[in-house]
């Protein structure tokens, strides 16, 4: 037995609460670890102690009082917050999957060319507020995604020539 | 369980592979809000933020469901024309 465990039984020990096995396992610890020894003694003198000092009579309505305290800390919500969040959580996970992975199905049923032209179309969707943002960053971010697929249409840096742009 | 940080931790960890919109961290704010709701909190200000967390992480969802909903037919239509 670690010193750690006995020091935490040592308490069930002087009340009697132990089983039989872990009682002797712990016996034999004490026998041989003087820390731990030690914190025995110690408490079987505080639980020696307590039992000297006269019994205190509680005030009227002490259970009541505590218990109403116990209750007014315990703030449990219900409602709302508790029952809704989740299912709700889940339907739209479930929504958005399913968009998801019927996209992704569908996309990788097509051709490579045809694929490049949705990544640029994505793309070309997904940077189209961006430029607001920053003009000379939106220039260096074009550029670098263009050296993949120059088909973005909307980079001022490029000419535009037919349908697809070039440098 | 001794320490609820240890094992936010390990989950935070699991989930750095996950990459799906952000659908994980609102998915982990709402079920770390309920989480600490159901248990009971001593003050008002962790219920408020609990609250908030659950509540942000259900508007992204939201937000998300809506964007998808107007923009994928779109997306599927291409795919259509493109076949």
């Amino acid at each position: 037995m670690k010193c750690d465990d006995a020091i935490k039984k040592l308490s069930a020990y002087l009340d009697n609460e132990l089983k039989d096995n872990l009682r002797t396992e712990l016996e034999n610890h004490l026998k041989i670890c003087p820390d731990c020894s030690r914190e025995h003694e110690t408490l079987a003198g505080n639980a020696k102690f307590m039992l000297t000092l006269p019994e205190i009579e509680p005030s009227p309505y002490f259970i009541q009082q505590t218990l109403a305290k116990i209750r007014k800390t315990e703030r449990r919500e219900k409602g709302f917050f508790t029952w809704v969040p989740v299912p709700a959580m889940a339907v739209l996970i479930l929504v958005l999957l399913s968009y998801f992975l019927s996209f992704s199905i569908k996309v990788f049923a097509l051709e490579p060319e045809s694929r490049k032209k949705i990544a640029g179309h994505a793309f070309e969707s997904a940077v189209k507020g961006s430029h607001v943002l920053g003009h000379v960053s939106f220039k260096k971010f074009c550029k670098r995604s263009c050296d993949i697929l120059c088909e973005c249409k909307i980079c001022p840096m490029y000419q535009n020539k037919g349908d697809k742009m070039i440098r | 369980m001794k320490s609820k940080t240890a094992l936010i931790s390990l989950l935070l960890g699991i989930l750095s592979f996950i990459h799906l919109f952000g659908i994980e961290k609102a998915a982990m704010a709402i079920i770390f809000g309920t989480i600490a709701l159901k248990e009971g909190l001593e003050d008002k200000k962790s219920g408020y933020m609990a609250k908030s967390g659950i509540l942000l992480g259900l508007l992204y969802l939201v937000v998300l469901t809506v964007v998808s909903i107007k923009y994928f037919p779109e997306m599927f239509k291409l795919i259509e024309n493109l076949k």
